[in-house]
């Protein structure tokens, strides 16, 4: 869909997205946010902002979750992901979302990556082959661990199974990677090696963060959006939003005054 | 991915669904067919005899007495004996368990208690017959070792298993932190375990007493083989030392001779009907107990 | 007294009455051993009963409780299962699952006696199996349910709940998720919980007394419609309705009926441990 102003296409268009708990709490509040394709765009913000919420939107992800109230409307490549007769799977499939504890399923390291396809139906073992390769190499994690792609996945330390986790969504060729505070449990050298597969990344995907701290949103972001107990304050390039930003809110959240 | 997979994919998903959720009604359905089968057979014991025979204190069918009290009578003794026997003695074993023995110990304790609840009923008769019985005989100098107090000893130890791990559960819950308090207050180990843990779990140790008692009420075959199986009314305390029958093992042994279709046949099933009543009114007690608890808690800790 | 010596004899009472409740158990499976020791031998498990049951072996009862345990397998196993993933993977916190629920602490609480009343009234007389390993086993089935339900409910809530938002975030389905991760990974406990339900099945005389249990046949069993000979029955039948029956005879089947069910225990115990280590979370 064309932006009509900007004249850009867009990838996701929310649109005045509203999103209430089972027990009354307000995740979302009248968030509206265009996200453009290979960008990274990174959401930040103190805890309990809405920011893991909006991801969860974003793949229908809280469709797992019950009593939830939503009103508003989020556009994949202009498609209304909640139409009725929208298939799921297939969504979650082009939109992946790596989480914040690295989880590696009770498999082999190959058995992880491939889980996705096979639960897609693909049985090829050459075309499975290839993008375990492909991923992995992808995610810089392919030179590590080639020799010991039949080992159990719990065998891997914390950073290389967080890259294993962006394999794992990387191996179904998605259009947009989610990463929900992908490094909070990691060490700095772990850590830059998943910002750097990020760079290289939005050349073919359009890239998602939601970091757990203001210094890595600055570091990667080149679109950031600003967020306050479940409303989209600011938002803004990232060479500017950090700064020079607009509100008052977002300069006290930036400079430390409120953390 | 193919149109064609993906719509295989989804019959496969309705269907295993499908069926997982009939099966959740299975359960349901079970209950109410039991209940349904034994009202059929059972409800025309009520017709065919007179509702003042059936509460006569002669149990003699093949003279036409269908009189019901000698077995729900004993029945109660029986279970009443082991409650007597199980009771203190599987709180203060939970207790022990829980509380006092250590880790070494545990380890050895519960699964020695668990191979008691796996020992089938029939063996444990079997014993109680051979082994038990002549030691009860002698002991107190009784013309025979069949008695109720012989049955109430088999069935308690049959009953302490359960009574002991769901005592020892509820025990096992009770926060660190009321420990910790009244230790800290100054009281020994012994004072809190009796004036603060075992309070703090009552509803769960009642709920076991109640699993155990309703295990008892419906045990079969050991009470069976050493009850001596005489249909009396066990009316005063030494009827302990006399031979006693239960309702289950009316059912179990005299359902083997009778004709099908008989008012003998129907009234047998009404026994069951009266088991039945009194097993479901025993769980539902136990589960309302157990849920009263969750409610206390979740208010507790929220 | 001081609380001290309070103490101390509270603990130790409590430890003696600890120990006057578990050594009998020894003491009593011992004398079952040493008794019927004796009396086993390959003939005694290998040859039909001869001479009104008082000499040869028992081979039928051995044989008829194989066919009714694997019987309740078939029907048992399934079942339970299923309504152990309903409870754990696709019911709400709804009036319904409490009925279930409740259906279900019910149907374990039910005599043995009575499960051998409604089986005689379902399976023998209105369906017309006839007294048959099939009634038998029905009957056996659904008084086995509860244990296998409970025990494979908490085995598939024991398997974490982040593999089940990470299939589903891979584009995994529900029902992709139970059988790719969740029930492989709780299969040992499931398995542990069937044994443990099997068990208490070969055990049971009552359920069988009126749907399947035969005093004597002069041959083994060979379709489900066929009654059987039992080991629990055959117990009680040589204990009570035989007389001068062999007390070696007796202990032998007892202690075959006992090594039987308490093998199982052990299997059960040695799966559990086996695969606590293997797991991998």
């Amino acid at each position: 869909m064309q932006d009509a102003v900007a004249g850009r296409h867009q990838k996701i268009s929310i649109e005045h997205l509203s999103f209430n708990y089972s027990d009354g709490t307000e995740g979302l509040r009248d968030i509206s946010l265009n996200i453009y394709p290979n960008e990274i765009v990174a959401l930040f913000g103190p805890a309990g902002g809405g920011k893991s919420t909006l991801l969860r939107v974003l793949n229908r992800l809280n469709d797992l979750v019950t009593g939830t109230r939503m009103t508003g409307r989020v556009l994949l490549e202009g498609e209304d992901i909640f139409a009725p007769g929208v298939d799921t799977t297939a969504l979650r499939r082009r939109v992946g979302i790596v989480f914040a504890q690295p989880i590696g399923l009770p498999m082999s390291i190959r058995q992880n990556i491939e889980y996705g396809l096979t639960l897609a139906g693909v049985r090829d073992r050459l075309k499975l082959d290839d993008q375990v390769e492909q991923s992995l190499r992808q995610a810089a994690l392919w030179d590590e661990i080639k020799d010991r792609l039949d080992d159990p996945a719990i065998a891997l330390s914390g950073g290389q199974l967080q890259r294993l986790c962006l394999a794992r969504v990387l191996a179904l060729e998605p259009e947009v990677i989610m990463l929900d505070e992908p490094t909070s449990g990691l060490d700095p050298i772990s850590t830059a090696k998943v910002e750097l597969s990020l760079q290289s990344l939005k050349a073919q995907y359009t890239i998602i963060i939601a970091p757990h701290n203001i210094q890595q949103a600055a570091r990667v972001a080149d679109h950031a959006a600003f967020f306050l107990q479940g409303q989209l304050i600011e938002e803004g390039p990232g060479k500017t939003l950090f700064t020079n930003p607009r509100e008052k809110k977002t300069e006290d959240y930036v400079t430390g005054r409120f953390g | 991915m193919s149109q064609h997979s993906q719509q295989k994919i989804h019959i496969g998903e309705l269907t295993a669904e499908a069926l997982i959720r009939a099966s959740g009604l299975s359960a349901i359905a079970f209950v109410l067919l039991i209940f349904a089968f034994l009202l059929r057979e059972g409800v025309p014991a009520f017709f065919e005899v007179k509702p003042d025979a059936l509460l006569g204190v002669r149990w003699y069918p093949t003279e036409g007495y269908f009189g019901l009290w000698p077995l729900l009578l004993g029945s109660v003794l029986v279970t009443a004996g082991a409650a007597a026997f199980a009771l203190p003695t599987g709180l203060l074993v939970a207790v022990f368990v829980a509380e006092v023995a250590p880790r070494w110990l545990r380890e050895i304790v519960k699964p020695m208690i668990e191979v008691v609840a796996g020992i089938p009923s029939v063996v444990l008769g079997f014993l109680g017959m051979l082994a038990l019985s002549p030691l009860v005989r002698e002991a107190f100098n009784a013309p025979t070792g069949l008695t109720a107090l012989t049955g109430s000893l088999v069935l308690a130890y049959m009953a302490l298993p359960t009574l002991i791990s769901v005592a020892e559960d509820a025990l096992d819950s009770v926060p660190r932190s009321f420990r910790d308090a009244a230790l800290a207050l100054g009281a020994t180990k012994w004072q809190t375990i009796w004036r603060v843990t075992v309070p703090a779990a009552r509803t769960g140790i009642l709920t076991a007493m109640m699993l155990g008692i309703g295990r008892a009420i419906g045990e079969t075959m050991a009470v069976m083989m050493v009850t001596g199986n005489a249909a009396r009314m066990p009316l005063t305390l030494d009827s302990l030392m006399r031979s006693v029958r239960t309702m289950t093992a009316t059912i179990a042994a005299e359902m083997g001779e009778v004709a099908q279709g008989s008012t003998h046949f129907h009234v047998l099933f009404a026994i069951g009907i009266i088991l039945f009543v009194i097993t479901v009114a025993v769980n539902l007690a136990a589960s309302l107990a157990i849920f009263q608890q969750k409610r206390r808690s979740e208010r507790l800790l929220s | 007294m001081s609380r001290e010596m309070v103490q101390r004899f509270g603990f130790a009472f409590l430890t003696l009455v600890t120990a006057a409740v578990v050594l009998p158990i020894i003491l009593v499976v011992g004398y079952v051993v040493v008794q019927g020791a004796p009396g086993l031998s390959w003939e005694f498990l290998s040859q039909m009963p001869r001479g009104g049951m008082r000499e040869g072996g028992i081979l039928p009862a051995i044989v008829g409780t194989l066919w009714l345990t694997g019987g309740t397998a078939v029907f048992a196993v399934p079942l339970g299962v299923a309504m152990a993933i309903y409870l754990a993977e696709y019911a709400s916190d709804n009036t319904f699952t409490r009925l279930v629920r409740l259906a279900i602490i019910n149907l374990s609480g039910i005599p043995s006696v009575v499960y051998g009343l409604f089986g005689l009234g379902m399976f023998v007389l209105f369906l017309r199996f006839g007294s048959s390993i099939l009634a038998g086993a029905l009957t056996l089935a659904i008084m086995t349910l509860p244990v296998i339900i409970s025990t494979s409910e908490e085995a598939l809530r024991a398997v974490p709940q982040a593999f089940r938002t990470v299939s589903i975030s891979l584009g995994g389905t529900k029902w992709q998720t139970i059988y790719r991760i969740i029930l492989p990974q709780a299969l040992p406990g499931i398995l542990t919980g069937i044994i443990l339900g099997l068990e208490r099945a070969a055990g049971e005389t009552a359920p069988i007394l009126f749907t399947v249990a035969a005093f004597f046949l002069p041959r083994l069993p060979r379709s489900v419609f066929d009654q059987t000979m039992a080991l629990p029955y055959h117990l009680f039948v040589i204990s009570t309705q035989v007389p001068g029956m062999p007390v070696k005879i007796q202990y032998g089947t007892a202690l075959v009926l006992l090594i039987f069910v308490l093998s199982m225990n052990l299997i059960a115990a040695g799966l559990r441990s086996y695969y606590r280590r293997r797991r991998q979370w």
